[in-house]
């Protein structure tokens, strides 16, 4: 799911930018460092829409630099296990298939692939048929969130089509 | 919960000073049973009874063709200011599905449908969903959004499905 | 599926595949339920041990089943190394193109113009017919994915079976070995090395950047040969209760066409083995013996060819003075053991050195003839051979002590046809045996003369009635003259192949 969502962050600012333009400076610096980051937490961070509130620079002893505390709202990206999203197919093989969700890689295996639809090596591409659908790279399918893992830099999730109203998208 | 925020952002590695509180949280839990908590609470969500965990719980949601509609703006201001490959990979590929997937004419469109959908006092996730999966028929949508359920009845669902229907692309 | 009863047998980036849960790895590599990698392209997808042998036995089944069998094509020598298409400059140029970062490997390509040269695609084409191909690059991901996008736009011909340094690391044996972990009886490679034969099968391939269609047309020839040969020999071995059980093996077959190469050709090495080096395992005695010649560690009568690294050396004097030797470049041995067949001795002749004058065919049915005299038996029986074979190669091998004189008396008790030793023959096996006086048996044998040598060979195998015509062995003896094509094609009985089913399917694909 997308949502929109005041999040907040801290930015390190070297005294030379101290000075009227910090603001855009520190905004520049928020995009570079929150946007594409993702965590487990709150998934990726698509875009930064606008900055809220920044805090007044705190400078640091010793070092001279200054932390300012930025709030903003941004476009995030979580999916969730129970959610039901569209996706493109990328890879086909025997052992299942595997769909892009945006940035999101979900696999589906054979095991949650409905039993008439069986896999056929041997086409132009490989790919899953039965007498009414056909699931092959560049296919749209609309499939079932069943659970999801976050790396550090990543999120991945298993999917299901093995369910009423899931499966490819008739276009 | 501020300071947490920053410690998952701070993606430069810097050092945040940690606040005295939550130095002293810290302390008081053993490390594993705190991951361990952290750990469950992540798991737990569960989108067929709307558990999102409380960060999501009662964020607003976007529906795809929002999504588009605002990365488009975002998009053509950056593409202006610093260039095509200012872009990232995480939002070529968001703006890649939206536009995809991407289900109403225009702008106008995806506004009379998010007008619709709060109409309908939904919660936020059923609502965003229910314009991005444009069901035929309440089976569908309850099959697919099985907490819908438990909050409108299929006479209503069925007007408001036909509604959104009517916003659809042709 | 519910999580508690789910077997967890192939995970997805830490998560089961079939139920969603995360899963733990098994820490010890060992243990059946521990994961390894089965996918080409994603080493995210993982599965239990027992899983992946499973998948593979289907795999191995469906290929059977449509009588194919699988081959690894090695992209950054074989294929691409003469290929080249604008759109690679593109990526080079174009710092927004999507591979061009992964163009910086590409300056490895040799350039030339692809439009000249449509045998690369014509190639691959007929090779899809009959295989399951797979690309293995040592290149990394994005660059062996833009390499088959090129070749393949439509992912026909490799779908997703690419394997890529970033998948493998470095160690492609090993990584042959996860793709292919539970068989390698259907699996061929084609390569430029020789060295790695650790892997399943080479068919391997020079890297002729000049002349790469002529080459692929070789290929092509042998991959159909094999291919033919492999399911003759499944057909015949098929198990009637279990059709999809796999009978054939690659490696006879491939072994059984490179044998006859250099059938007949008796090599000796020069300035190629290191002084320390083990022969048995050098690079090129390995070649030689592959193509079924005989290798000899020193200069002998029926040697045929020098293997030589330079000019200029010891052996290659000697030789130069026996003056029927032909003394050729490594490149020799190369052509033949890549093309299965004899390479030009001319085109690879050791510059500045003396060549015989004589027909190579010509010095080769001589030598081979003397081999044959040796070997020429009235039963050929199965007992006999071998130890006709092992006297042949304890005399090449100048190993002249207990093998050669053991050889000798067991040949002598096979021809009283498996009849035991008498205790007269008992006695002088053991007078024979040099256990006690190793040392002088080896110091008399040293300064024998070859040729009479032989002859007692001879004299001792007559003893035992051997109708042997000797007036025919003294003029097929080296040096000594003419010689006759039936002797040659005689030479070439002996060798015995791997498995007897490969020979069968050979010999039947010869008479075609």
């Amino acid at each position: 799911m997308y949502f929109l969502k005041e999040l907040s962050h801290t930015v390190q600012l070297h005294p030379m930018y101290f000075g009227p333009r910090m603001h855009e400076y520190v905004e520049m610096r928020l995009r570079a460092e929150v946007e594409g980051s993702c965590s487990g937490r709150y998934g990726y961070v698509v875009a930064v829409l606008h900055l809220s509130k920044m805090s007044r620079g705190r400078v640091l002893p010793n070092i001279g630099l200054a932390d300012l505390h930025a709030r903003y709202t941004a476009v995030v990206f979580k999916p969730f296990k129970g959610e039901v999203v569209d996706g493109i197919v990328t890879t086909v093989n025997k052992m299942g298939f595997f769909a892009d969700v945006g940035p999101l890689q979900v696999f589906v295996s054979t095991h949650l692939i409905p039993a008439d639809l069986n896999y056929d090596p041997n086409g132009d591409q490989p790919c899953y048929t039965s007498e009414d659908q056909l699931i092959q790279k560049g296919s749209l399918i609309r499939l079932k969130i069943v659970g999801t893992r976050m790396d550090a830099t990543e999120i991945f999730a298993i999917g299901t089509i093995k369910e009423d109203y899931l499966g490819v998208i008739s276009q | 919960m501020d300071v947490d925020y920053s410690a998952e952002f701070a993606s430069d590695g810097s050092l945040l000073p940690a606040p005295s509180a939550s130095a002293a949280a810290e302390d008081a839990v053993p490390a594993t049973q705190q991951k361990k908590f952290r750990r469950g609470r992540v798991e737990d969500t569960d989108a067929a009874v709307l558990q999102l965990g409380e960060d999501f719980n009662s964020a607003e949601c976007l529906f795809v063709t929002e999504v588009q509609l605002l990365l488009r703006d975002v998009r053509q201001k950056k593409i202006q200011q610093m260039g095509e490959k200012s872009l990232g990979g995480v939002f070529q590929k968001v703006y890649a599905h939206a536009e995809q997937f991407s289900r109403f004419k225009d702008d106008h469109g995806a506004q009379e449908v998010r007008r619709t959908v709060n109409r309908a006092q939904l919660a936020p996730f059923e609502a965003a969903q229910l314009a991005n999966l444009c069901c035929e028929d309440p089976d569908e949508a309850k099959s697919l959004i099985p907490s819908l359920a438990m909050h409108i009845d299929d006479e209503r669902l069925q007007t408001l499905l036909t509604e959104i229907q009517s916003f659809k692309k042709s | 599926m519910d999580s508690a009863e789910c077997s967890h047998e192939l995970i997805f980036a830490g998560m089961c595949a079939y139920c969603g849960s995360t899963v733990l790895e098994q820490s010890d590599p060992n243990d059946e339920s521990s994961f390894v990698s089965i996918s080409h392209d994603t080493s995210a997808l993982r599965a239990t041990r027992k899983h992946a042998e499973k998948l593979h036995r289907e795999e191995t089944q469906r290929l059977l089943s449509e009588r194919r069998l699988s081959l690894i094509v090695d992209l950054d020598q074989t294929i691409v190394h003469a290929w080249d298409d604008p759109a690679i400059e593109s990526w080079l140029v174009d710092e927004a193109h999507p591979y061009h970062a992964a163009s910086k490997d590409i300056h490895r390509i040799v350039l030339h113009d692809t439009s000249s040269r449509p045998g690369t695609m014509a190639f691959l084409e007929k090779a899809a017919s009959v295989f399951e191909l797979h690309i293995y690059t040592a290149g990394s991901r994005s660059y062996a994915d833009a390499v088959a996008q090129l070749l393949d736009p439509k992912g026909r011909l490799f779908a997703r079976r690419i394997l890529s340094r970033d998948e493998s690391g470095s160690q492609r044996t090993k990584d042959l070995k996860r793709l292919f972990p539970c068989d390698d009886a259907m699996v061929l490679i084609i390569d430029d090395r020789a060295d790695t034969t650790a892997g399943p099968v080479i068919s391997g391939v020079r890297p002729v950047p000049e002349d790469n269609d002529a080459e692929l047309d070789v290929i092509w020839e042998h991959l159909s040969k094999i291919h033919t040969a492999f399911y003759m020999m499944q057909d015949e071995n098929k198990d009637e209760n279990d059709p999809l059980l796999v009978k054939a093996d690659v490696k006879a077959v491939v072994n059984g066409f490179r044998s006859r190469t250099l059938l007949g050709c008796t090599i000796l090495f020069s300035g190629l083995i290191a002084v320390n080096e083990s022969f048995e395992v050098n690079e090129f005695w390995l070649m030689a013996k592959e193509c079924g010649a005989n290798c000899v560690k020193q200069l002998t009568p029926w040697v045929t060819h020098l293997v030589a690294a330079k000019p200029g050396t010891s052996k290659v004097h000697e030789a130069e003075d026996q003056g029927d030797v032909f003394i050729v470049a490594k490149e020799w041995l190369e052509e033949s053991f890549y093309a299965w067949r004899r390479a030009d001795e001319r085109v690879h002749a050791l510059p500045g050195v003396e060549q015989p004058s004589m027909d190579v065919e010509e010095r080769i049915a001589q030598a081979a003839a003397a081999a044959a005299a040796m070997v020429r038996s009235r039963g050929q029986s199965e007992e006999e051979s071998t130890v006709l074979k092992r006297t042949r190669s304890a005399i090449d091998d100048e190993d002249l002590t207990d093998d050669l004189l053991l050889s000798v008396h067991e040949l002598k008790r096979a021809r009283k046809e498996g009849t035991p030793l008498n205790e007269e023959e008992e006695a002088e096996l053991l007078r024979l045996s040099p256990s006690s006086s190793a040392a002088e048996m080896q110091e008399k044998l040293r300064h024998c003369d070859w040729n009479s040598m032989m002859d007692d060979v001879m004299a001792e195998l007559e003893e035992e009635g051997e109708q042997l015509d000797t007036e025919t062995e003294a003029e097929a003896w080296p040096g000594d003259g003419t010689s006759s094509e039936d002797e040659a094609s005689e030479a070439g009985t002996p060798v015995k192949h791997d498995t007897a089913a490969s020979l069968t399917a050979y010999q039947r694909l010869e008479a075609r």
